[in-house]
């Protein structure tokens, strides 16, 4: 299922532009519940989508507070993943996600 | 595989036609666009393609690219880069002008300005190739996506003009192909499905292309080559250093116009004095003007900003009996309010007065009897509302009623606020008097009436001349347009009430003017208060250019009615030149209401604890200037942090400042200058003289991106360069070090200058650290080296505090008014230095949610009983005690952000 993974990259790259006009709560809110059940973006594989969409969140997620992390946890738990890949993050800053939750009283 | 579609929808219409071409066999259903067919999607989405495999595509393109997979055919990298351009570029600018133009009812040409290009772009690009299809031969996923999005275009009836020949041939070979014309008939049937879609759109979502929305437009700014020439030149000036600048004009009250020099006189609308203003009101006329004014002085101009109170009419009256007080009282009380509202704004009037005054009354009454003697009054029996009730006439503000036009059910006597049409207050539907809600009956009273229609003429010729010659905003322009295309009718002058200019004749002895007659007349009492010479600024538009700020609900009265007045008068009076209008400013998602206790008030900014430049800063950066924007706290803080503290801050501070007193002693380094340091003053001055040019047409917000982009292309410059590292090197090393030091500092003592009209204690603060001198604050179009090798700069610390989460989060659910009328003022009251538990405690705080939620319902009941005041007073007491125990008990303390926030100094 290539075709699908390659589109549902460009997909997803495209839902998150599109998400972007809205508030980045809800965009990210999507992509948490769709991450639900998830390892990667696209199949049971590491494929192009988790990279590009690894680099489009990058400067939101960046700008998280550990609160709002703890929130989108499926997403966080992706974006750990992600960029402990070898070479996905390149210059990029490693962006710290604490293991034990600090809010959990909120859920 | 299913497909799920919805009418309307353009991106539908891209899936169905995908499916058409490339007769992929799948299953069709039309849902209703609020369905949610994407199990993990917040929002519901169509066109969304349920694959046998459980996986849901629901982005139109990756629709339609997949089913081009299916069909065997290769994607190449063209149909991919068409696809993705579409889905950035091409469809949110096309949703932009489809909604301006069908939804919110605008001209077509407003958003067509992006699209042009992008149309320029496909239309190229076919005309390049010379091929029938976008990528190829064949019809391929692009032309379908692209067909997709410019067919509502087109059924929306725009037309494309003949420079898009190539395009249009394209466009109109697909659109009438079988499987095209199929998609549109399913999806597309009629244009009013396409309404009705852009309608459940979040509104957010087509305009932040370009409208409302208060990001930066990116504009080619940065990527301006300069010639050699252009940086020789900047170099040049650079050199002259500060004695080649004229020094800064010292004024002297009185500030009288003077020959050959450019004479401006600014006012901006005067504020109501019932009201604390809001933040709409001081962006929409106050600060604009200030900031206009600030920047006048900055140039040399002469200048005069005068400002004051409305005082007449009868909401004083009426809210001077809600107080027990007189009018007078009531104006004093109020007047002082603004003033100080406007004075922690920082707000540079060179005179805020009120019309209130005997110069007012001679003023308005010489007026009015040129009027009559040059027969443009006329005499006519009114038919009022007058509440029995109550004893007296009602004022168009204080009846309510059904709008006769639009059926809007809190129409306002003189306006409604839905359809924004006047009214005649006995025209309205089941009036009701406000005060109270009796029904008002009609009676008829004698009145006098400015004959506009007689005036018509002479306006018509004289705003054809303004236009000409004057920066009008276009919304101040159409307002005022569609106003004379009404057709101008006679306008009562005057009233029945007290609190007034008396009307000078016998027979009209207990009537007054009507206010907005007598309001504009308040910029000429204003300015005869501030001076005797008064005349000198108002009947002379030869040397006077006169820019007024408002608010666009405004605009009627300085544009037609008032220059009537003056025209009509004929006695040589300095008629409007620039008049400068914004769109309204919203409050989070919704209106600011004073009543509903929701969005800051002038009054409150300060106790927010955010410096009132930032406040500044802020409402400037989101000024609305062509469309409606909004206030919003996330926003604020996300630009106080990013912009201010990031940007600018980091700058002027963390970098230029802070590396002089580290490495160099706090002295000024030796700069020699290199190609990439011209460089960078070329871009600094084009960039100085872009903001120059924006501030003399009034763009307030685009000259504020300009400051903020030079400041970084100060960062890029210090961030290439590492003087920081380089002092540590080599003499060359450190030399270089030097020069960028140097250079850099310099850089920001021109943003402090910059910045001047915009933060003004900000730009001071800045100014004394680096111990400018006084003599800088003077623009031009050249950046000057104001601080030569060997100036010694003083302590430099931070100009910005960084906004936090909570504390913004606080502030929004302090304004959000969701607390019931009683006890919202019981959330403004602070509790005081008291004992203050830590971390709040959960199960007294309920108890007291409870108690409070119980005494304000009681007090409800009280007041419903129309029981007597006294109990009712002590019970509001009781509530105010509760609810301080509550904000006690939850552990907040409403005044802690106010320390936080406070400045350095």
């Amino acid at each position: 299922m290539a075709a699908v993974a390659e589109l549902s990259s460009l997909e997803k790259t495209l839902g998150l532009r599109e998400g972007n006009k809205f508030s980045t709560q809800g965009d990210k809110q999507d992509l948490n519940r769709y991450l639900e059940d998830k390892v990667y973006l696209a199949g049971n594989s590491f494929t192009l989508a988790d990279i590009l969409m690894y680099y489009g969140l990058h400067p939101i997620i960046a700008e998280l507070t550990i609160q709002e992390k703890e929130k989108h946890v499926n997403v966080s738990r992706w974006f750990n993943h992600i960029q402990h890949y070898p070479n996905v993050r390149q210059h990029l800053s490693p962006i710290i996600f604490l293991k034990n939750r600090l809010y959990s009283s909120v859920y | 595989m299913k497909l799920y579609l919805g009418e309307g929808s353009p991106g539908s219409l891209k899936a169905l036609a995908a499916v058409e071409v490339t007769g992929v066999r799948v299953q069709l259903q039309f849902v209703s666009l609020e369905e949610h067919v994407v199990p993990y999607l917040t929002q519901p989405k169509v066109p969304a393609l349920h694959l046998d495999g459980g996986n849901v595509l629901f982005s139109a393109n990756a629709i339609c690219q997949y089913l081009f997979t299916l069909t065997g055919k290769d994607q190449c990298d063209l149909t991919n880069q068409w696809l993705e351009w579409e889905a950035t570029e091409l469809e949110p600018a096309v949703l932009a002008v489809l909604y301006s133009a069908m939804v919110q009812g605008k001209s077509k040409e407003e958003g067509l300005g992006v699209l042009r290009k992008l149309l320029i772009h496909v239309n190229q690009s076919l005309l390049k190739t010379s091929n029938p299809y976008l990528a190829g031969n064949s019809v391929s996923a692009a032309d379908i996506v692209l067909w997709g999005s410019l067919y509502p275009l087109l059924s929306a009836s725009v037309s494309l003009t003949e420079e898009f020949k190539t395009l249009n041939c394209w466009l109109q070979n697909l659109s009438s192909s079988e499987p095209c014309q199929k998609a549109a008939d399913a999806a597309l049937k009629d244009a009013h499905l396409l309404k009705v879609y852009l309608q459940k759109l979040p509104v957010p979502a087509p305009l932040s292309q370009k409208p409302t929305c208060n990001e930066p437009e990116e504009e080619a700014s940065t990527e301006h080559a300069f010639s050699e020439e252009e940086v020789a030149a900047a170099f040049q000036a650079w050199l002259k250093g500060r004695e080649a600048s004229p020094k800064p004009r010292q004024f002297q009250h009185p500030i009288l116009p003077e020959k050959n020099q450019k004479n401006i006189l600014i006012t901006s609308a005067l504020p109501y004095v019932n009201n604390v203003p809001h933040l709409g009101n001081i962006i929409g006329c106050v600060l604009s003007a200030d900031v206009f004014a600030r920047y006048c002085r900055l140039r040399n101009w002469n200048i005069l900003y005068i400002c004051g109170t409305d005082e007449y009419g009868t909401a004083t009256e009426t809210k001077a009996m809600e107080e027990g007080l007189t009018p007078q009282q009531i104006c004093d009380k109020y007047n002082a309010i603004h003033s100080q509202i406007y004075q922690w704004f920082n707000i540079s009037f060179d005179y805020f007065g009120r019309t209130t005054t005997h110069q007012q009354t001679e003023i308005a009454q010489d007026i009015f009897r040129r009027l009559l003697d040059r027969n443009f009054l006329l005499n006519d029996v009114v038919e009022q509302l007058k509440c029995e009730a109550c004893n007296r006439f009602l004022a168009d503000r204080f009846v309510e009623g059904v709008c006769p036009l639009c059926n809007y059910e809190e129409a306002r006597g003189d306006q409604c606020d839905k359809c924004g049409k006047l009214i005649n207050a006995i025209e309205l539907k089941k009036p009701v008097c406000k005060i109270c809600k009796a029904t008002p009956v009609v009676q008829s009273s004698q009145h006098l009436f400015l004959d506009l229609p007689k005036l018509e003429g002479t306006l018509e010729k004289w705003l054809e001349q303004s236009w000409a010659t004057g920066d009008w905003t276009a919304n101040a322009r159409y307002i005022t347009r569609s106003w004379i295309r009404d057709g101008l009718k006679p306008r009562c002058i005057t009233r029945d009430l007290k609190w007034g200019t008396p009307v000078p004749l016998k027979e009209f002895e207990d009537k007054v003017f009507y206010v907005w007659f007598d309001a504009p007349i308040g910029y000429l009492s204003i300015t005869a208060c501030y001076t005797d010479q008064w005349e000198k600024w108002w009947k002379n538009p030869e040397q006077v250019q006169l820019y007024q700020f408002m608010a666009k609900d405004n605009v009627p009265f300085h544009s037609v009615v008032f220059p009537c007045s003056q025209l009509g008068a004929e006695d040589n009076y300095t008629l409007v030149n620039h008049l400068i209008a914004t769109e309204y400013l919203n409050y989070e998602d919704g209106k600011f209401s004073k009543s509903r206790g929701v969005g800051v008030f002038g009054d409150m900014a300060k106790d927010t604890g955010i410096p009132a430049d930032i406040w500044r800063f802020y409402l400037l950066f989101i000024r609305p200037e062509g469309q409606d924007s909004a206030f919003s706290w996330n926003d604020l803080l996300l630009k106080n942090n990013s912009e201010l503290l990031n940007n600018l801050g980091n700058f002027i501070n963390s970098r230029a400042g802070m590396f002089v007193c580290k490495f160099f002693e706090g002295r000024v380094p030796e700069m020699e200058l290199n190609a990439e340091d011209k460089r960078l003053i070329a871009q600094v001055t084009w960039e100085l003289q872009q903001s120059n040019q924006f501030l003399e047409k009034v763009r307030i917000r685009d000259a504020l991106k300009c400051i903020l982009n030079i400041s970084r292309h100060g960062n890029q410059y210090i961030q290439v360069n590492e003087p920081w590292k380089r002092i540590k090197g080599d003499d060359a090393d450190q030399k270089r070090a030097g020069t960028v030091t140097g250079v850099a500092v310099n850089v920001a003592c021109l943003l402090s200058v910059m910045l001047q009209p915009y933060m003004p204690s900000v730009s001071a603060t800045i100014q004394e650290q680096l111990q400018a001198p006084q003599d800088c604050n003077v623009l031009t179009n050249q950046f000057l080296c104001t601080l030569p090798a060997g100036h010694r700069i003083g302590m430099v610390s931070p100009l910005f505090q960084k906004l936090e989460n909570d504390q913004i989060e606080s502030l929004r659910r302090r304004f959000s008014g969701q607390q019931p009328k009683d006890e919202k003022k019981a959330t403004e009251v602070k509790p005081g230095a008291a004992e203050v538990e830590k971390g709040g405690d959960l199960e007294r705080s309920k108890e007291l949610t409870q108690e409070v939620e119980k005494q304000g319902n009681l007090i409800r009941e009280l007041k419903m009983q129309k029981a007597e005041k006294a109990l009712i007073d002590a019970e509001v007491e009781k509530l105010l005690e509760l609810k301080k125990q509550l904000t006690l008990a939850e552990g907040k303390t409403p005044e802690a952000p106010a320390q936080k926030g406070k400045k350095k100094k």
